[in-house]
């Protein structure tokens, strides 16, 4: 069966359709959680308390440097066996987010950093509170820088719901599997299931220059 | 650790600070108390449950399964390294199928996520190799695992040695060129031994990436390595699954803390030896795209 058979099959394109919104569903509510985390995690980093500093720092360094399969695994059977209240789909949205929260924090971090420290200076010159020196100086140029690190941020986010199907999500990269064995087939199944990724994959990336473009500084 | 935001406080702000740190520490003790405790009524301290990793053959297990996922990250990272280099030359061709060819492959392996590579290769990859080597992938997971793994690498490192071969001063292929080099002379002997250097830190952290992914083979079985080994520990123990991928997420994250470090160190070394000049490690794959647009940006295309 060849690949653009897949697509024409009814059955299969239900299939793909049915475990790609799932994706979507999983990448977007993850995502968003992880943007509340990351701006949490980078509000207490660049805060001036030492306590909280030191939280953020563990807290990135602990999501970044472990594996996320490892990370699901933990929380769904591990945790399974200490009373974990969530369900799958749940599950998978709540380790997505907090995995993804840490780099957010990262790149909003360093986004923060990259305004010149001239411009806060300046503005508290002219008497702003701190939160005007936020608000209306640091934070509308450092988000512009932090937008391209953003978009990447999302793309991986998306791969990386792929994972998840180890805890048993009917997501993307399982519907080639299935398919592949329905039709003992895995080499047009797999690659019709990359396609579909290659669409959502640089379709994003095209949105996100779109935007990026938009938000421009004009130099 | 300074910041944009932070000055000198007066002594308000030192007295907020005070409040907001008695706060805080509640707020955190608070959280791991409750945590405890949930975790104590379950019973997950109990020490039948702990005392396997206080026994040295489960340690030696989990030992051997830490050289495994360091031999297959080794294995993935140098073949990953090869041919990404080759895509990278190919990319910057003067012939334009070879530059387009090698840009389709890179776009190919590396939108989809690597889960999906590994896929492949074990389940299609028998499928379409013929006899003796089929049979040898669909029998040893690890293989396509390597296999998964190299061929999703291979497209990211391709980009990172396209940034860095494009990050290096165009004098230095001017002065190349001027001194009757040919193209190929001067990209061996001029731009890729700078180029290679600088890349080195941003190698390291994509290894460090790589590593994490290698976890991966525990979804088609990989007996061997440090993920597979938890499962067969867990299995072994029957109730302690909470332990043992509690353990298994440390020795990981001392791994990768340690590759992150180290990728880092080198970093901020070669900033001070080379100026701006060298590479951001950065988020390694996050920051990729951002590298191949700097890139782009720098070669003017």
């Amino acid at each position: 069966m060849a690949i653009l058979d897949i697509f024409a099959d009814e059955r299969f394109r239900s299939l793909l359709l049915d475990y790609t919104q799932t994706a979507i569903i999983m990448a977007v509510l993850s995502f968003l959680l992880a943007f509340v985390l990351g701006n949490l995690i980078a509000a207490a980093r660049v805060s001036p308390v030492p306590v909280l500093q030191r939280f953020a720092v563990a807290y990135t360094s602990i999501f970044r440097n472990t594996p996320l399969l490892v990370l699901a695994v933990l929380f769904w059977v591990g945790g399974g066996r200490a009373g974990w209240p969530f369900g799958r789909l749940t599950t998978a949205i709540l380790v997505l987010g907090l995995y993804t929260g840490a780099y957010i924090a990262e790149s909003l971090r360093s986004g923060i950093n990259s305004v010149p420290p001239g411009q806060a200076e300046a503005a508290r010159a002219i008497g702003l509170p701190f939160s005007g020196v936020v608000g209306t100086i640091v934070l509308p140029q450092a988000i512009r820088t932090v937008i391209p690190p953003l978009g990447n941020l999302w793309i991986a986010n998306l791969k990386n719901s792929s994972v998840f199907l180890v805890i048993g999500i009917n997501e993307l990269t399982r519907a080639g599997r299935n398919i592949g064995q329905a039709i003992n087939d895995f080499v047009s199944a797999f690659l019709a299931v990359a396609i579909v990724y290659l669409v959502l994959v640089y379709g994003s990336a095209q949105i996100i220059k779109l935007l990026e473009r938009r938000l421009e500084i004009a130099r | 650790m300074s910041s944009v935001l932070t000055e000198e406080l007066g002594p308000l702000g030192r007295k907020r600070v005070r409040i907001a740190t008695i706060v805080a520490i509640a707020v955190i003790v608070a959280f791991f108390a409750w945590l405890g405790r949930r975790l104590y009524l379950e019973g997950q301290f109990e020490g039948r449950l702990w005392e396997q990793f206080a026994d040295g053959d489960s340690l030696r297990f989990l030992g051997e399964g830490l050289l495994g996922t360091i031999r297959a990250a080794l294995m993935a990272i140098v073949i990953a390294a090869v041919l990404g280099l080759f895509l990278a030359l190919g990319r910057l061709s003067e012939l334009a199928p070879v530059r387009i060819v090698c840009g389709l492959i890179v776009d190919l392996f590396r939108g989809p996520p690597v889960l999906l590579w590994i896929f492949f290769s074990f389940f299609a990859l028998p499928q379409i190799l013929p006899g003796d080597l089929g049979v040898a992938i669909g029998r040893n997971p690890l293989i396509a695992l390597v296999i998964g793994l190299s061929a999703y690498n291979m497209a990211v490192l391709a980009e990172i040695y396209r940034a860095g071969i494009l990050s290096l001063d165009r004098g230095q292929r001017e002065a190349a060129f001027a001194v009757g080099m040919p193209r190929g002379m001067a990209m061996r002997l001029v731009i890729l031994p700078q180029a290679l250097r600088r890349m080195i830190p941003a190698i390291l952290a994509q290894l460090a990436t790589l590593t994490k992914d290698t976890s991966l083979g525990y979804i088609i079985s990989v007996p061997a390595d440090l993920a597979g080994r938890g499962r067969r520990l867990a299995q072994f123990g029957t109730t302690n699954d909470l332990q043992t991928w509690f353990v298994v997420g440390v020795v990981y994250f001392v791994l990768i803390w340690g590759l992150m470090r180290l990728a880092r160190l080198l970093e901020t070394r070669q900033r001070r030896s080379l100026g701006a000049g060298g590479m951001d490690v950065g988020g390694a794959e996050a920051d990729l795209a951002g590298l191949a647009a700097q890139a782009d940006a720098r070669s003017g295309t």
